[in-house]
């Protein structure tokens, strides 16, 4: 048997039983191994070094300092700043969910810590004020997309990671296709107010405003000091996600006081299990995409995709296409750690920008987020709404064409993309 | 009924059960600790570069090697609480025996992955001895050895988790 062959069926079969798809990968690997007389300790070894990154460390600094900010309740002040904002417009809830979503996706580079955050508050709030509960759980699942495609995001780190694309470079690129999602979301929100006559709020005074901005702003200041920090090139991506974690922390506990200092190991020790699952995951793949390497797997893709790769735009929506359909079932972090190989092979081949092929290839798998059957957001955000999937899905269907819409756009359109990655760093990797 | 609702039904009653909860906690504690620890690493690596202007004496590797021990150990940890990625493919109801199969057939596909993490873990730690960092010099066993240790802990919880599947699968078929 072909042991590339050998190395997918094993693989797929294992993942299938729902064994983990860390343990999965390194089985199969080691099948794989075995069978064409490669040393099996050879596994391991190659865990360690998917494991031995620094740049992979700004992982768990990103979900800490989410989880302290949603700890920290940083989520009501946030929405008081959202509401002075766009509140005054028809169907007012829903602008603020997705205002509340595109800045808390400035903050936690999670949007799995966004959806359980966000929609804890806004989706028995959106139901309180006449909304469908179902159009409130299609909403907050789809704007808290947002948290991976808008900086900082855990995805774009793995993805610089692990395919030497530069992550300031990836930060910058994801601003405009994220406010491209939330603004088109938005635009939804308005004629779904419209046709089922829901009234806007109260429209905030400039003092009400100024106040909300106030509460907000050293929340805000988290953004500020990532993308800042990266952007100019004073921090790394890992020191600018720990800078982030200990602000964070001396603002939920010194400033605001809303956690006990003997709270903090119990936050410590959930954080490091949370991101333990996409870092073993990142290990695991990392021995699998040797493998890959080492049978000339990308090689044989490029050569599959043929005439496809003369163009780099046919080949980004080739690229999306294939992300398309591996999010529906697999997270994003593993699914790229598996295939980044493929994907630099079809960059090298077919001459596409590097962090343009990233966000859409990020902006692909977010999808997968809010598609069964692998939807995490959804399931998180049904869970709270306490509405079934299959009943919040011809809502989705909607979010699902508009998203779709902005990665072709995306795709077809660099400058949406890359404007701000040329023009802020002037070609420098940073 | 998920995995920690059966351990906390069983663990006054079963000392294996009650080992693993203790091990579980430990486990939590040393990974929060690790994260901890490369927090501060780092902190003290930036103050000392942009305030101070002395670069520290190999802060990456340090951090490095707590971010492998903390991973490694927390991720069995989530490993217990069955909360590693899976994929979503199989229908949620099955025929009861065949569910069963698959269940233990994944249970034990789950030990063997926590052998090998084991046993060749033990192989690196091992050639860990004879290895130094390239930049501090510091022994690579410091690095190697998580994979062993936490190898042990997979174990300890896989093998819980396949006699928790074969518990509950018998009173399934049989009640």
């Amino acid at each position: 048997m072909n042991p590339l062959v050998l190395l997918f069926l094993s693989f797929a079969f294992i993942a299938v039983i729902r064994v983990p798809i860390a343990y999965a990968l390194i089985l199969s690997s080691l099948l794989t191994a075995a069978y064409i007389g490669l040393s099996p300790a050879l596994v391991v070894q190659r865990m360690f070094q998917g494991l031995n990154s620094f740049t992979l460390m700004a992982l768990p600094f990103f979900l800490l300092a989410g989880q302290l900010m949603n700890s920290g309740n940083i989520t009501d002040r946030l929405i008081r700043l959202a509401q002075a904002m766009v509140g005054h417009m028809r169907g007012g809830l829903a602008h603020i969910s997705v205002v509340v979503s595109m800045i808390f996706a400035g903050m936690s580079g999670s949007s799995v810590a966004e959806t359980a955050g966000v929609g804890a508050i806004m989706i028995p709030a959106m139901k309180k004020k006449d909304f469908d509960g179902r159009f409130a759980v299609a909403l907050v699942a789809s704007a808290s997309t947002m948290g991976v495609i808008i900086p900082p995001s855990i995805t774009m780190i793995v993805y610089g990671a692990m395919g030497n694309v530069s992550i300031g470079g990836l930060f910058l690129a994801g601003a405009v296709p994220g406010l491209l999602v939330g603004l088109a979301q938005m635009g939804f929100c308005y004629v779904y107010a419209l046709k089922n006559g829901i009234e806007a709020e109260t429209r905030a005074s400039g003092k009400e405003f100024v106040e909300g901005a106030r509460h907000a702003f050293l929340p805000l200041m988290i953004p500020v000091i990532i993308v800042g920090g990266v952007v100019s090139g004073i921090f790394t991506a890992t020191e600018a996600g720990m800078v982030a974690t200990v602000y964070a922390l001396v603002l939920i506990v010194i400033v605001y006081r809303r956690m006990r200092l003997r709270d903090i190991p119990n936050v410590f020790v959930e954080s490091a299990v949370l991101y333990s699952q996409p870092l073993l995951a990142v290990a695991a793949a990392t021995v699998f995409g040797w493998l890959l390497a080492y049978f000339q797997a990308p090689q044989q893709i490029a050569d599959l995709a043929g005439g496809i790769v003369d163009s780099p735009t046919l080949t980004i929506l080739f690229v999306a296409l294939m992300f398309l359909v591996v999010g529906t079932f697999m997270d994003a972090i593993p699914a790229i750690i598996i295939f980044m190989p493929v994907v630099t092979k079809l960059v090298q081949a077919s001459g596409a920008d590097p962090i343009h092929m990233g966000i859409v290839v990020i902006m692909s798998l977010a999808m997968g987020l809010v598609t069964p059957p692998y939807g995490l957001c959804l399931m998180i955000a049904s869970s709270i709404g306490g509405e079934k999937i299959t009943r919040v899905m011809p809502l989705m269907l909607i979010f699902y064409a508009l998203f779709l819409a902005i990665i072709v756009l995306v795709a077809v359109f660099p400058p949406i993309a890359m404007f701000l990655p040329d023009h802020l760093t002037g070609g420098r990797t940073l | 009924m998920n995995l920690n609702e059966i351990s906390d039904r069983q663990s006054a009653h079963s000392p294996f059960v009650f080992v693993c909860d203790i091990a579980e906690t430990l486990l939590g504690w040393v990974a929060g600790l690790a994260l901890a620890g490369f927090v501060v690493v780092i902190l003290v690596d930036v103050v000392y570069r942009e305030i101070l202007k002395s670069p520290m004496f190999a802060p990456s590797e340090i951090s490095v090697c707590l971010f492998i021990w903390s991973t490694l150990l927390a991720a069995a940890v989530a490993a217990r609480r069955n909360a590693h990625f899976v994929m979503d493919f199989l229908p949620e109801t099955m025929p009861l025996r065949l569910d069963f199969g698959l269940k233990v057939l994944a249970a034990l596909l789950a030990v063997v992955f926590s052998l090998v993490l084991t046993w060749y873990g033990y192989g690196l730690a091992d050639r860990g001895f004879r290895r130094v960092s390239p930049m501090s010099g510091f022994s690579m066993l410091w690095f190697y050895a998580a994979f062993p240790v936490a190898g042990l802990a997979f174990l300890l919880f896989t093998v819980e988790g396949l006699f928790l599947t074969l518990s509950e699968g018998r009173q399934r078929i049989f009640s």
